[in-house]
């Protein structure tokens, strides 16, 4: 029984504790972050695992909570709240503590279960034995240990929480977990954390750099085969450690891919060199607004790098203004070497050094951005899109030739202004005959023939999330979607002739929408629009009154008589006054054909006199019925920026007048009573 | 093309980058070319409209304002400014109606659609508090209290001439940008990559920041150049569409309606604006005051 709120625990036996403070909800909210990533994300995916390695932990806080943490924090974060967790209520009581469901209805074990996973993911690395899984999962809690065990922990009770778990996806979601072969035997209850991580963290590092070197992009759905036959031949190598290479290699290759697919899901896009150093590629972008080719230098931006990015020495400066991206800039025309031969941009920051990078090119791919208006550059041509390629002018011929084998036509490139010196431009190359051998220095334009499902433009909100109104054209390249049926959401589609899905105003309503073709699946989902982060910006409505007026030297007075205030205009347009006063009457003291009395408020308040005057006062009461009499003496045009005032104007303007005359007065019978 | 699903879209995201825009409006419009131009009206509109801030602190940024209800120059009348998502829509019209209010969802073309409220200013107060909204009345005598004349947006100190960056200058008779240097008025440089900044060139031919259309209105004023006026018959506000008024002023001048102003004859035209915004803005634009309505 957990009675969290009480702060006061009852044990199985019936036992009473009472808890010390824990951090409320910081446990839970990372509890509801792992489940909406890993187990219950629209991702199409055959089993879930709980791979709650650093990146995936951000990328899960992140999704959540819109706030982006580094890895290392992330993963400091998730401990801390765990183990807080564990110390205050697990510790004492055990496992069974976190059996139940929380209040949004998710198992309370995920993010303890997501720690042990967390925990298998250093074995064989840092200070531990290459076996010792306890003494790591232990010192994650820090709880200290019992029998070999962390304290409240104990082997029965792991392996029910995971059995819970499995059940409840299965029952509430038809969704299966991942879950060892042996279920018995020595090191079974190790393998259920274990088969969520067949890669160890010192695999992981590597990650980043065959997802670059295979030119994926963050936040982009690799189709599975694809996935499947390109890190199989980067781990051919010995890139992996004989423990990951032996996974891939025995039944839990399965487990690995999955694993590897997660960490594709959560990567920002950078590549660690060394603890100093990182760096992220630079994409080019090809806008062809009214036909006019524009290319563009378009960096990523992860996480790490900031959000202004300045190289000194070659002056290169970038904004970033969304995640994952710094805003494009235009490729000048004398940038065609540079484009050629790469380049680095470089900045320090904290101590690390911050790379921007485009290694040597040859020829570029340029194909439908799922983020950008345009094409942007892509290892490979998408069979049976519409795309472009960019090319060494040297290699112009031989481009052109292969362009007219894989396109089946003629293909020449276009004469554009803008693009960088030394290089081509070939517009609507749509391959529809791939050619197996392709020559080296053409690689990049090779034609991928795999099934791939990507969506384009649309108002775009999330990852693959898009709003009603603005749902993104799917299209779908490969060289068996001519043949292949096309579903969506079950229902027989078809693809017109560019590829593009033909959805009947599916996509139009809200909700997840999956398509499916030849093997290849993509889940999106349409959601209705909210707010989020608006600026509570409220106007000043300040007090006093705020009046433009032509050009002239002016006295601003109020309806009290010790509400005064000169101007003049020192500009020829006009002045614009500000008193601290509600203004009631503005008159020109140099009379000229204009208005010489403009009134300035609506309704007009009466004149009013105060009953005490300071001797200051009684100075500026003096001013005030001034101003309006010798006003009155040149019988004055009286003006008002209101029309619906004008009609009893000059009666109200007599009221101020008489109200003046009365002042004059009283203050003559004052000063001859003192005499 | 649906402006309102532009808005929503940029609502619900609540700031992003003039290229994610540029992009979102080429999308809408489904236009193959031109999307350059669309877009850019776009931002004029929604700028103008009160419900986004563009190029904010002078970056390529785009901000959401939060929603309001903006009292018109008409005192019955009020319109949604800001923000706005569908449910908020609903939200305000359940609220208007309780109050007694006139609500109606006025389709504009390209346009985010005007959502008008009319009653007395209690009712009018009252829709919005349960809408959990504010209530300005008369929403731009407001804008134009917190407005800065344009001379104070010139930078004090004067910068050098960059060296490499190309260059326009803003004809202030011609009332359009030229190739090359011109003295005594704005100028833009461009460097290579595409970066604008623009300077105010004064008499000495000293540079001095500023944003582009308060540049050119401070070199206007310095040259007592005349590049908007006002008809107090018409109460109509007329502009060189070269040189539109600084976003803060159109915006005011726009929501003495909130109708976008028309394009004619090389102008923006601002129609129904009270002489006494007309003449703040103008004022505070180092144009001549428009006069005073004699009774």
């Amino acid at each position: 029984v957990n009675a969290r709120n009480g702060r006061l625990l009852v044990t199985s036996d019936n036992r009473p504790i009472y808890l010390g403070t824990v951090k409320e909800d910081e446990y839970g909210k990372w509890n509801r972050a792992l489940a909406a990533y890993c187990l219950l994300s629209n991702e199409v995916r055959e089993r879930v695992c709980l791979a709650a390695s650093p990146r995936v932990l951000a990328a899960a806080w992140a999704q959540l909570y819109r706030q982006r943490f580094s890895s290392e924090d992330a993963e400091k974060r998730f401990v801390a709240a765990v183990a807080e967790l564990y110390q205050h209520e697990v510790a004492p009581a055990g496992l069974h503590v976190l059996g139940g469901v929380d209040g949004d209805g998710l198992p309370r074990c995920i993010a303890f279960l997501g720690l042990s996973v967390l925990a298998a993911l250093a074995m064989s690395h840092e200070d531990y034995p290459a076996h010792a899984y306890y003494p790591r999962l232990s010192d994650l809690l820090g709880a200290g240990r019992e029998r070999g065990y962390p304290r409240g922990f104990t082997p029965e009770g792991f392996k029910q929480l995971w059995r819970n778990l499995r059940r409840w996806l299965k029952e509430k979601h038809r969704i299966v977990l991942s879950w060892p072969q042996r279920e018995q035997g020595a090191g079974h209850i190790v393998a259920l954390p274990l088969s969520h991580a067949p890669l160890r963290r010192i695999d992981l590092q590597k990650l980043p750099a065959f997802f670059a070197s295979c030119g994926y992009s963050p936040s982009i759905v690799a189709s599975p085969q694809k996935l499947e036959k390109e890190f199989t031949l980067w781990a051919g190598g010995d890139r992996l450690t004989a423990s990951g290479l032996s996974a891939l290699k025995d039944v839990r290759r399965g487990l690995v891919l999955a694993q590897v697919t997660y960490e594709l899901e959560a990567w920002d896009g950078s590549v660690a060199e060394s603890p100093y150093s990182s760096w992220a590629q630079v994409e080019l972008l090809l806008d062809l607004p009214r036909r006019q080719p524009q290319l563009f230098y378009w960096p990523r931006r992860p996480h790490a790098f900031p959000e202004f990015f300045s190289d000194e020495q070659s002056n290169h400066q970038f904004e970033s203004c969304e995640e994952g991206w710094y805003d494009p800039v235009p490729i000048p025309a004398g940038d065609g070497p540079l484009l050629a031969h790469g380049f680095e941009w470089k900045m320090r920051r904290s101590s690390r050094s911050l790379i921007l990078r485009r290694s040597e090119t040859y020829v570029v791919a340029l194909t439908p951005s799922p983020h950008q208006a345009g094409f942007a550059s892509r290892r490979r041509l998408p069979h049976n899109i519409k795309c472009a390629v960019l090319c060494r002018q040297v290699l112009e011929a031989e481009v052109s030739a292969y362009l007219r084998n894989i396109t089946g036509r003629s293909c020449a490139s276009v004469a554009a202004p803008g693009l960088p010196s030394g290089w081509k431009l070939f517009l609507d190359v749509k391959p529809v005959h791939p050619i197996t051998v392709v020559p080296p220095l053409l690689e990049p334009i090779e034609v991928e023939t795999d099934v791939e499902i990507f969506p384009i433009g649309g108002l775009r909100v999330g990852k693959r999330q898009w709003i009603v109104g603005g749902p993104p054209r799917l299209s779908i390249s490969g060289a068996n979607t001519v043949r292949a049926e096309v579903s969506l959401d079950g229902e027989r589609v078809d693809l017109d002739a560019e590829g593009v899905l033909l959805d009947n105003g599916m996509l139009s309503t809200p909700g997840v929408h999956t398509v499916v073709c030849a093997g290849a699946q993509l889940r999106i989902e349409v959601i209705s629009p909210t707010f989020t982060n608006l600026v509570g910006e409220r106007e000043e409505e300040a007090r006093g009154s705020f009046v433009a007026l032509p050009p002239g030297r002016w006295t601003v007075i109020g309806a009290a008589s010790d509400e005064l205030l000169h101007c003049r205009s020192l500009a020829p347009s006009g002045v614009v006054v500000r008193t601290r006063f509600r203004a009631v009457w503005a008159i020109n003291r140099v009379p000229t054909v204009a208005a010489k009395v403009v009134c300035v408020a609506t309704p007009i308040p009466p004149p009013a006199f105060p009953i005490i005057l300071s001797a200051a006062q009684r100075q500026i009461v003096a001013q005030w019925a001034d101003a309006v009499l010798s006003s009155q003496a040149l019988r004055p045009r009286i003006g008002c920026f209101d029309e619906a005032s004008g009609s009893h104007l000059r009666r109200v303007w007599g009221a101020y007048v008489a109200a003046a005359r009365g002042l004059v007065a009283s203050r003559r019978r004052s000063t001859e009573g003192q005499l | 093309m649906n402006a309102d699903s532009l808005l929503h879209w940029m609502s619900h995201l609540g700031e992003g980058s003039w290229h994610r825009f540029h992009d979102a409006a080429a999308w809408l419009t489904r236009s193959d070319g031109g999307h350059a131009e669309t877009a850019r009206l776009l931002r004029i509109y929604f700028s103008d409209l009160g419900c986004v801030d563009f190029f904010v602190a002078e970056s390529q940024r785009w901000r959401v304002r939060s929603p309001l209800l903006a009292g018109l120059s008409d005192e019955r009348q009020a319109v949604l400014c800001g923000g706005r998502s569908p449910m908020l829509v609903e939200a305000l019209q359940a609220a208007a109606e309780s109050h007694g209010c006139h609500f109606e969802i006025q389709p504009l073309q390209h346009l985010p659609s005007r959502i008008l409220l009319e009653g007395d200013k209690e009712q009018l107060a009252a829709a919005a508090q349960d809408a959990h909204l504010v209530y300005y009345h008369h929403f731009a005598a407001i804008l134009c209290r917190n407005l800065t004349p344009v001379t104070r947006y010139v930078a004090d100190a004067s910068n050098e001439p960059l060296i490499g960056w190309t260059m326009r200058s803003f004809d202030l008779r011609k009332r359009r940008w030229v190739e090359g240097e011109l003295p005594g008025t704005a100028r833009e440089y461009r460097s290579k990559f595409g970066e604008r900044r623009f300077y105010v060139c004064g008499r000495q031919g000293r540079l001095r920041a500023a944003p582009k259309r308060a540049a050119i209105y401070a070199a206007a004023a310095l040259q007592n150049v005349i590049l908007a006026g006002y008809d107090i018959e018409t109460s109509t506000l007329t502009v060189a569409a070269s040189a539109p008024l600084p976003e803060t002023y159109a915006r005011a001048a726009c929501l003495c309606t909130g109708v976008p102003p028309r394009y004619e004859d090389n102008s923006w035209i601002y129609e129904d604006v009270t002489p006494a915004v007309a003449a703040a803005l103008l004022v505070l634009a180092g144009q001549p005051h428009p006069g005073v309505p004699i009774v």
